[in-house]
């Protein structure tokens, strides 16, 4: 592996506007380092071609964003590129109880919203990634929802990527205020992006009685790499939704984290990942029931063919104190070449006895019997094999509740499927 | 020299006054520590061959730059090798001569176990002529073996007798290099039992350690090697259902199984060893090192395990599926109480074509203990049309205890087909209440239900295990509800 110093030396030069940011700094050039194989949640993912790589900044910029909509979806839209937030591509803001722009770009009462929560849960002591993002992030997206308001419309945050070896590291902070309502995408776009590596960490706070979706695009393209860290702090009622679709990207790393902290909460987190070629994708999730009387459910499904390695890890906490917790955990893959493997591993850990935890895990292929019962009505056997994908991956799509995002999802995987059998 | 059965069984016979052989060790105890003069001694001791005094010097070589393993979901005071005595003579009991002088809490034990009051004599080492009874019985059963062609003896007497066959099979399927622990043993291993079934042979009853004197106090270091050749089959019971009050801290065993072509082994064990006191103070720490090879076409290798005793157990029974159809099985029930804590799960490794594993693993988790069942269902390339099915349940007594369940699952081929499932949950009050309104106490209610739960994993024990095994399980969780 290359040199950690003369990785980071290449970021140097980004000003540290936090104070968070000078903390980090001193983490990661000293003590932290980066995962190897060695390290028990990074046993099937090397990162190497990541730290190796000497990265540049591009002065690539798209003249419009058309053509990275998501077909007749209307959504409030906030373009970064290459990890800078860009006003003129982003839309005006007007609804009522949000504040939606760039982290950097507040003052007064925000400002201070952003100093208290910045860095309070990702964890740049333990995680280097996080610490990395930490310390060299150039901006990130501020969602503000003021208690009690519900924001019709769903935002977008676009992070467009582009140019040959651009690293990105993007930090994004979402307050949830009490019984508010929100649908947020963030849509991670490598457009012309060469060997590139993003890099995302997201906070959210969701207060009481408040309800959160938030769904994670991913397609920064085959050369790419990202690693996309999302720690949701959970406090009262509230519920929230985190689902991840991962299009591209030759290395994709999710760490999803849940903080479970108040009771009656219910996380939701789903995932669907279709991947080819030599991609690697490694999601990592993490509820951590702290509290009594919450509920977690998790459904991740995936496909992986000709060279692609997937790996799934879950992991379900629960603490002494999180009594009649419900959790539910599956994970289902289907491998469909020999040179495709799959790695997985659904962890619980329970230390409270009054509990309902589950999970489960399944490797298969198709049916031969369900192909066959099509094929002798006449479907082909592309017809046919597509079908079946599609009901495979029907139960997570179902848990998309913006229609114009759930068409795009599936017209995703149909058109993967073609390409993959021409 | 070529050996004959008929001397086999003149040798056995000649066993039964191996006590003796004890009291006289006792004065060459080597002093504590580990080091290749220590080696060179027990091996000496033993009168070994050179080649097994070298397998033992590499081993320590390469035991010596390995760490101890810290992945595993337990928590003890590090281990002083140094503090050990690597070879002292098998432990003896003292010998009483009544009942009477035996600890009640023990007798007690004993009495809910159902043990006849000649076995507890036995077992609580009272100096009774019923040994000579039990060794006659003994005697009269090896005969039989002899008979088959099957050999059955302790690990020694197969170095000298067998040197080929232990030669050839011994680290075959747990490689010196293995582990921290494995590599431990294979240095200073003390003694074990070893087996081979013939071609074509069907042991006519179940081998047990039991059978053979002195193997309850064989020691820390034990080695267990069995040979299942081709088309043969054979059930082996490992251990003992009475509480022995081991004074070994630390055992750190490695058991071989290989099954060649149509062969089939079934290893069943009950280990209730001394769980330590309910203030968690004392107990044994159990990192046992167990797989078997399914070398050959269809064969296969069963474990079955009730797990009640030690205060740590670090233990994954594993199977390597090599052979084309061979089978895998693990059938595990746990049981942890009060400070106890379990690591403990199988491998299945699927390397041949139409390979089959199953695991049913059964924690139950009580008091202040912490139970976790670790696993790894590995698939490789080759492996097409494997197949595996795993259950982890577990359940939970008590507020204060802890279930983990840590599955791995990897599969590099597109025909496999595996499913992994676990559960937790605790005793449903409705399942206690339904059980107090027809007159059954608590804490009876509980051992029933306890009972039910792990029934598929008891009903794959031999029939005098299983009813003994459920009454450990009983007798494991007294005191726990209420």
């Amino acid at each position: 592996m290359g040199d950690k110093q003369t990785f980071l030396k290449q970021f140097d030069s980004i000003p540290a506007v936090f104070p968070v940011q000078g903390t980090a700094r001193a983490h990661i050039h000293n003590g932290l380092d980066f995962p190897t194989t060695r390290d028990e949640y990074w046993k099937y993912t090397r990162v190497n071609a990541i730290l190796d790589k000497d990265y540049i900044d591009n002065s690539w910029m798209p003249s419009s964003i058309n053509e990275y909509s998501i077909p007749a979806m209307d959504s409030i839209d906030i373009v970064f590129v290459n990890g800078g937030f860009n006003k003129e591509l982003s839309s005006n803001a007007s609804e009522s109880g949000l504040v939606f722009g760039s982290v950097l770009n507040q003052d007064g009462e925000n400002k201070n919203l952003i100093l208290e929560h910045l860095g309070k849960y990702a964890d740049s002591e333990k995680h280097a990634f996080s610490a990395f993002n930490t310390s060299y992030f150039k901006d990130g997206a501020f969602i503000r929802i003021k208690k009690g308001c519900e924001i019709k419309r769903p935002l977008r945050i676009l992070n467009l990527s582009g140019g040959v070896n651009q690293a990105n590291n993007l930090r994004n902070l979402f307050l949830i205020e009490e019984n508010a309502q929100v649908q947020i995408i963030a849509h991670n776009i490598g457009a012309e992006l060469q060997g590139g590596f993003v890099n995302v960490v997201t906070e959210v706070s969701v207060g009481d009685g408040s309800n959160l979706e938030y769904y994670l695009i991913e397609n920064d393209g085959d050369e790419s790499s990202l690693i996309n860290t999302t720690h949701v702090h959970q406090a009262g009622t509230s519920t929230a939704k985190v689902v991840t679709l991962t299009q591209s990207g030759r290395l994709v790393r999710n760490n999803l984290n849940f903080d479970i902290n108040g009771q009656g909460c219910e996380s939701n987190m789903y995932g669907i990942y279709f991947t080819s070629g030599k991609q690697h994708l490694d999601n990592h999730t993490y509820a951590d029931h702290r509290s009594p009387n919450c509920e977690s459910n998790e459904l991740y499904k995936g496909v992986m063919t000709e060279r692609s390695t997937g790996v799934f890890n879950g992991k379900i906490m629960v603490r002494q104190e999180a009594q009649k917790t419900n959790a539910f955990q599956s994970n289902q893959n289907i491998l469909l070449s020999d040179n495709a493997s799959i790695n997985t591993k659904p962890e619980l850990e329970i230390y409270a006895d009054d509990v309902k935890c589950s999970h489960g895990c399944t490797i298969g292929q198709l049916d031969d019997e369900a192909l066959f019962y099509l094929r002798s009505r006449g479907l082909n056997k592309l017809e046919a094999s597509k079908l079946l994908i599609q009901a495979f991956a029907g139960d997570v799509l179902e848990e998309i509740s913006i229609p114009a995002l759930q068409e795009y999802v599936a017209e995703f995987i149909h058109k993967k499927f073609e390409d993959l059998d021409a | 020299m070529a050996y004959t059965e008929t001397e086999l069984a003149e040798e056995l016979k000649g066993k039964k006054y191996e006590f003796g052989f004890v009291s006289k060790f006792e004065s060459d105890k080597a002093p504590k520590g580990i080091n290749e003069d220590i080696i060179r001694l027990i091996s000496s001791k033993k009168n070994e061959p050179e080649w097994l005094l070298e397998y033992r010097l590499k081993a320590f070589s390469t035991w010596q730059q390995m760490k101890e393993p810290t992945w595993a979901h337990v928590h003890y005071p590090p281990v002083d090798f140094q503090d050990i005595h690597y070879y002292s003579a098998p432990k003896t009991k003292k010998k009483v001569d009544s009942l009477d002088e035996v600890d009640p809490e023990l007798l007690s034990m004993y009495d809910k176990l159902g043990i006849s009051v000649e076995e507890q004599k036995r077992l609580s080492g009272v100096a009774v002529d019923v040994v000579v009874d039990s060794v006659s019985v003994e005697t009269s059963f090896k005969e039989k073996l002899g008979e088959l062609g099957i050999i059955f003896c302790s690990f020694s007497e197969a170095v000298h007798n067998h040197p080929e066959l232990v030669k050839k099979y011994l680290g075959s399927v747990v490689p010196m290099n293995d582990n921290f622990y494995a590599a431990l043993n294979a240095a200073v291993f003390t003694d074990g039992s070893f087996c081979y079934i013939p071609k074509g042979v069907r042991c006519p009853m179940e081998l047990s350690t039991y059978f053979r004197i002195n193997e309850a106090n064989t020691g820390q270091f034990e080695r267990t090697l069995v040979i299942a050749d081709a088309g043969s089959y054979v059930s082996y019971l490992e251990g003992c259902t009475a509480p022995i009050r081991d004074e070994n801290q630390l055992h750190a065993a490695v058991v071989e199984l290989v099954a060649m072509d149509d062969a089939e082994i079934k290893y069943s064990t009950v280990q209730n060893w001394y769980p330590g006191d309910e203030n968690g103070k004392g107990g044994i720490y159990n990192f046992v090192t167990k797989r078997g090879l399914c070398e050959g076409r269809n064969s296969k290798i069963s474990w079955t395990q009730v797990e009640t005793g030690s205060a740590i157990t670090w233990k994954y029974p594993s199977c390597i599926l090599k052979g084309d159809n061979s089978t895998g099985e693990f059938y595990s029930v746990a049981v942890t109480n009060h400070y106890q804590q379990a690591d403990t799960g199988t491998k299945m490794m699927h390397i041949g074509k139409n390979t089959k594993s199953t695991i049913i693993s059964k924690g139950i988790s009580a008091g202040k203990s912490n139970n976790s069942y670790r696993g790894l269902v590995k698939v490789l390339p080759k492996a097409a049309n494997a197949r595996n099915f795993s259950q982890c349940d577990s359940l939970l007594i008590g507020s204060d205890c802890g279930a983990h369940t840590f599955p791995y699952i990897e599969a590099q081929n597109s025909s496999a087909k595996v499913e992994h499932e676990a559960t937790t949950s605790k005793i449903g009050e409705d399942q206690i209440f339904y059980c107090l309104q027809r007159g059954i106490d608590e804490e009876k209610a509980v051992s029933l239900i306890v009972n039910g739960y792990a029934k598929e994993v008891l009903n794959k024990l031999p029939m005098e295990f299983a009813i003994e095994a459920q009454k450990l399980l009983t007798i494991s969780l007294e005191g726990s509800v209420g």
